[in-house]
């Protein structure tokens, strides 16, 4: 009787509406609680991305101040792409802008600083990523992305080249291969786009 | 009796019926996070919580679910489970989970987990079964970490990311790449299947 029961159609739908129900509660719970960690969480990734590229230093202390007392954001709030200027003293320093592109496995999207005369680049930071960890995921480690900083910018052609070939300035993962030259495209057109617009407008 | 019993499926699921090297199960994230010691940990431990906490759970409904729906049933606690470990992951230790990627989702795939709830859970009390979640947990991470102990060390001449082979260490670049992975995790399972006593298992 019990296994007739059980095997019936509308036992099985019942069962799972009920699982369903009470799974969905649990992880709702769990989204709502998590959620502002979470969001204070990127939103300071972001913060640090920006400061990061533009060649500031901070501590995760005073980071939000540091932001505020030296970034001013000239993009719209709701653009896709940010744009920021950079600040010191009442001076405007240079340009932090925001780029996205395909790599291997997925959008990269992260943030470029240049100086006032869009002659050199003074940091690049990488926010968002889905490259294989431990391989093309360590686009995000120090020394790949600290080699950009301070490059001479020349917008004419894709002055990013990887070592050992002519003219090389930077040098590729070993065993990501595709992630780094995705990367290398993507700085190259970003910066490329961003001068020429800079310099139409002006 | 209980003890007995809890030592034996402990036993079981670390050393001699280990999920990776004799049941040659969780295969792909055994190759895939194990160039960086401290990935294979919290991988292992992520997995280990999953698999003892589905095992736990499914043993404990397994008279109220309909035979001919309990793969869905498991899969469905798996990935709720799952998500409950990325989402942790993310708001707790967030440098982790940006590290392991993809791969935190991808627990749900793993068929230690599933092949748990299937062979043990599915017929076991469920302390006995966390029990047994949990060893073959623990067997599954310490695989990873043997793994990436060696392919860290020649590969980036480190220890959980501290620099023990100094600066003038040639590193083994092939270590860290997918084929490093497959030549370690193939001596390993060399070396356990010439261990004494282990041929046991396989003559069944």
């Amino acid at each position: 009787m019990a296994r007739q029961k059980k095997r019936s159609t509308l036992y099985s739908t019942g069962f799972m509406i009920v699982l369903t129900v009470i799974l969905i509660t649990l992880l709702g719970v769990l989204n709502q609680v998590t959620k502002p960690t979470i969001e204070q969480i990127e939103e300071e990734q972001v913060i640090a991305g920006v400061l990061n590229s533009a060649g500031i230093d901070y501590t995760s202390d005073n980071i939000r101040q540091v932001y505020q007392d030296h970034l001013v954001r000239t993009s719209a709030e709701d653009a896709d792409l940010a744009t920021y200027e950079i600040v010191r003293d009442g001076q405007k320093q240079g340009y932090v802008f925001e780029y996205v592109g395909p790599a291997l496995w997925g959008e990269v999207r992260g943030y470029i600083g240049v100086d006032n005369e869009l002659s050199e680049i003074l940091g690049v930071d990488i926010v968002k990523n889905s490259e294989t960890p431990g391989l093309g995921g360590r686009i995000t480690e120090d020394w790949f992305k600290d080699q950009f900083a301070g490059l001479p910018i020349d917008a004419t052609k894709d002055f990013l080249i990887y070592r050992p070939n002519e003219g090389g300035n930077v040098d590729a993962i070993t065993g990501a291969t595709q992630t780094s030259d995705a990367m290398r495209k993507i700085f190259n057109r970003a910066i490329r786009e961003f001068v020429q617009q800079m310099e139409g407008a002006n | 009796m209980a003890t007995h019993k809890t030592k034996k499926v402990m036993l079981t699921g670390i050393l001699t019926d280990n999920p990776v090297l004799r049941q040659i199960l969780g295969i792909c994230s055994s190759l895939a996070v194990t160039n960086l010691m401290l990935n294979s940990l919290i991988m292992g431990i992520a997995l280990t919580l999953v698999t003892a906490f589905s095992s736990l759970i499914i043993s404990a409904i397994r008279t109220m679910v309909p035979k001919h729906i309990r793969m869905i049933v498991q899969t469905f606690i798996i990935a709720a489970l799952v998500i409950v470990v990325d989402v942790l992951l993310k708001a707790y230790y967030n440098p982790m989970s940006q590290m392991l990627g993809p791969y935190v989702g991808l627990i749900i795939t793993n068929c230690i987990i599933m092949g748990r709830a299937e062979a043990f859970a599915q017929n076991n009390p469920p302390l006995l079964s966390f029990m047994d979640g949990l060893a073959n947990g623990i067997g599954y991470t310490i695989v990873l970490l043997l793994i990436s102990f060696v392919r860290e060390l020649l590969g980036f001449g480190s220890v959980f990311g501290i620099n023990v082979l100094g600066a003038g260490w040639t590193a083994w670049t092939l270590m860290i790449m997918p084929p490093g992975a497959f030549f370690m995790l193939g001596i390993l399972i060399w070396i356990n299947n010439s261990r004494k006593g282990a041929e046991e298992g396989g003559s069944n």
